[in-house]
């Protein structure tokens, strides 16, 4: 069992493998919940990752102490997942005919999921991070589907076939073997060793400190005469040392392990891929609505607005000149001319914001390329892909350059910036790093637009924005290949 | 004749204010939302509200939720609904109490001036208008038995009757004389079932509510 310093899970690195190991702050950005730090994703928070987890390293001390505390709580949490899971399996069982005993099994469900969740948790006492969830269902249950009985009834259904469930609830009945024996290992062991350390200690105090005159101690049912008989347990007590830090060694990991194989799916790329992408489709949903309502109401307070307006001018001057009055007339005239254009602008505008023309004519390098010759610090381009791309991530990428952009020429005061675009394999590759002072927000408006829009094409969009610079914004977007 | 102007566009706001001003109203308050038009007609006491259905904080319904306020503070106040799009349950809800001086029109119309100032005139009066899109709205959407046994004709006077057109109005459109009209109305509320009623706002209002049921 690698059980320290070897990063533990691989995939937790998924998103951090790629990234510079510097030991500068890192902040990781991704849509990818599959990972332990990004576990409670998709919501605003952005993990910040103060150094990777390959480099973090524990003293053998703090790993036994760790390992002892981890077979303590074992027991105390032993007890409490079996009471709960035997009670209420048997609970419901029982009042089943009642139909009461339904609720009291989904109540069950849901208690056995989280404590599996807490003991993935507690198992990064051993294993130095909590194990990896993977469910094929979410819980707890979305407001969506507590709207239609049947999708309710059909999640429970779906949480009933996941075999995850069971293999929870199996883990819940054995932690309580599992957690006796590891507290039976750990009290015992630590008593015996340290009893049997601290012998001559018993036998100095009472003989000399206190002058009680016996001749004969009994420490820990051991009937000591003599200084030598007390060195001799002191010698056993260390013999006891190595033997009880490798028996708690050995039992935590092998209890962390148990815990593993129950309660981390080895190689189930396909549920991590549904849930993956459950969560990208909720974030895309979400981004194309938010995108939508913003057209709308450029749409309503603009161009449209303007038109109206338009109308109402040319409606006057018609008054105006039948009223004779010709001059009125052309000024309305002229007003609402002004008016037409500037709806027409509005217009272009929007529909740049959807999808660059520039974009759809002339392809991905030159659009980017205009951007750099507009922003405001001198940037450089480097773009190497040979052939188009699919449009999403045509314009995903467009998108986040020009927020880079608008960002560094915004906040970063910086004097210079540089663009890249690579394809590499079936993943297009784009950053944008400036000079500048740093200290950007993840979670700034316009960056978790991006998030959101980098998300829904599967990408992951990575920022590294250290105070004093520089800043570094990456995203990765699978492209076909 | 004295209006409340409720558009929180100033481009919309200051271009319906100067083309009433133009047609002869004195627009004595120019606001841009539902709580300012409360308290500017209760100041006021206009003749006629023009108000755009979406307004801040939430760019929803707050126009037509003010202008039912507002009614419901002084009873039959003439309120004019302008709006980007018909929605019909607006329709239905401005006619519901059935007391007359109320419009929903397209925000588009403002630019037939002679016909838009016509409407704020008819609503001020005490009549209705509505805009033609939402009256297709409410005779296409429904479609029940009734409104079939309707000749074509009789459905185009039907129509124009509750855009709030009187019949002379509705001869014009239709290039027909008064007492051809006449003749299709009362034949229209004989297979609708509604008592004849001298009143034209109140056959308008009937028709509609019988419509947005």
């Amino acid at each position: 069992m690698t059980a320290n310093n070897t990063g533990g899970n691989p995939r937790a690195v998924r998103p951090l493998a790629v990234w510079e190991s510097a030991p500068q702050k890192v902040t990781m950005m991704s849509m990818s919940t599959s990972t332990a730090t990004t576990a409670t994703m998709p919501t605003a928070t952005i993990p910040i990752v103060d150094e990777p987890p390959a480099e973090r390293r524990r003293s053998f001390p703090g790993v036994i102490a760790r390992d002892t505390l981890y077979l303590l709580t074992g027991l105390i949490a032993g007890t409490i997942t079996f009471t709960v899971v035997v009670t209420g399996w048997s609970t419901g069982f029982s009042s089943l005919i009642t139909l009461i005993g339904i609720p009291v099994w989904v109540l069950t469900l849901f208690a056995t999921r989280g404590m599996a969740d807490l003991e993935r948790r507690r198992a990064a006492l051993v294993l130095g991070e909590p194990i990896a969830r993977r469910y094929r269902t979410r819980l707890p249950l979305q407001r969506d589907d507590w709207r239609d009985r049947r999708r309710l009834w059909d999640r429970f259904k779906a949480i009933l076939a996941d075999a995850q469930t069971w293999r929870d609830t199996a883990y819940a009945i054995l932690l309580l073997p599992i957690g006796i024996f590891g507290f039976t290992i750990a009290t015992t062991m630590w008593a015996v060793t340290l009893a049997l350390l601290t012998v001559p200690a018993w036998w100095w105090i009472p003989h000399h400190a206190l002058a009680v005159p016996h001749d004969i101690q009994v420490v820990g049912g051991l009937a000591l005469d003599s200084w030598g008989q007390a060195l001799v347990a002191f010698g056993l007590g260390l013999i006891c040392i190595p033997v009880t830090l490798a028996l708690v060694r050995g039992t935590s990991a092998a209890s962390a392990a148990a815990a593993r194989s129950l309660l981390y799916r080895e190689g189930d790329e396909l549920a991590e891929r549904v849930e993956h992408l459950e969560e990208t489709r909720a974030g895309a949903v979400d981004a194309a609505r938010v995108e939508l309502e913003r057209v709308e109401r450029d749409l309503h307070d603009g161009a449209q607005a303007r038109l109206v307006a338009v109308a109402m001018e040319l409606g006057r001057a018609e008054q105006k000149l039948r009223a004779g009055d010709t001059e009125a007339a052309g000024e309305l005239l002229g007003q609402a001319r002004v008016d037409t254009q500037t709806a027409l602008t509005e217009l272009r505008d929007l529909a740049r914001g959807i999808r660059p023309a520039l974009l759809s004519e002339r392809g991905l390098d030159e659009a980017v390329t205009s951007l750099a010759a507009r922003a405001v610090v001198p940037t450089t381009v480097e773009c190497d892909i040979s052939r188009r791309l699919p449009a999403a991530v045509e314009t995903a990428t467009y998108f986040v350059v020009a927020e880079a952009l608008t960002n560094v020429a915004k906040h970063a005061q910086a004097s210079s910036a540089a663009v890249r675009v690579e394809r590499r394999g079936d993943r297009l590759e784009v950053e944008v790093r400036d000079d500048g002072r740093g200290g950007a927000d993840a979670d700034g408006g316009g960056l978790s637009g991006l998030r959101r829009r980098v998300g829904a094409l599967d990408g992951t969009l990575f920022l590294s924005s250290p105070a004093g610079g520089p800043t570094i914004l990456r995203a990765e977007l699978p492209c076909g290949s | 004749m004295r209006v409340v102007i409720a558009e929180d566009l100033a481009l919309l706001r200051d271009g319906i204010s100067r083309l009433l001003e133009d047609n002869g109203f004195k627009v004595v308050a120019a606001v841009a939302d539902g709580d300012a038009l409360l308290e500017a007609i209760e100041r006021e006491t206009p003749d006629v509200c023009v108000v755009d259905v979406r307004l801040p904080p939430d760019f929803r319904d707050e126009g037509i939720r003010a202008a039912l306020e507002a009614r419901r503070r002084i009873p039959g106040l003439p309120v004019l609904v302008l709006s980007q799009y018909v929605e019909r349950v607006f329709a239905k809800e401005l006619l519901a109490d059935g007391s007359g001086g109320v419009g929903y029109l397209l925000k588009d119309r403002v630019g037939d001036v002679d016909e838009f100032v016509d409407a704020v005139r008819r609503v001020a009066g005490g009549g209705t208008a509505m805009d033609p899109e939402v009256v297709a709205q409410l005779v296409t959407g429904r479609g029940p038995a009734r409104l079939e046994e309707l000749t074509p004709r009789e459905r185009d006077v039907l129509s124009l009757m509750a855009e709030g057109r009187s019949n002379a109005g509705i001869g014009r459109a239709l290039v027909v004389t008064d007492g051809a009209v006449e003749k299709h109305v009362s034949s229209i509320f004989g297979k609708l079932g509604l008592p004849p009623d001298a009143d034209d706002h109140r056959r308008v209002l009937a028709v509609m509510a019988w419509l947005a049921e």
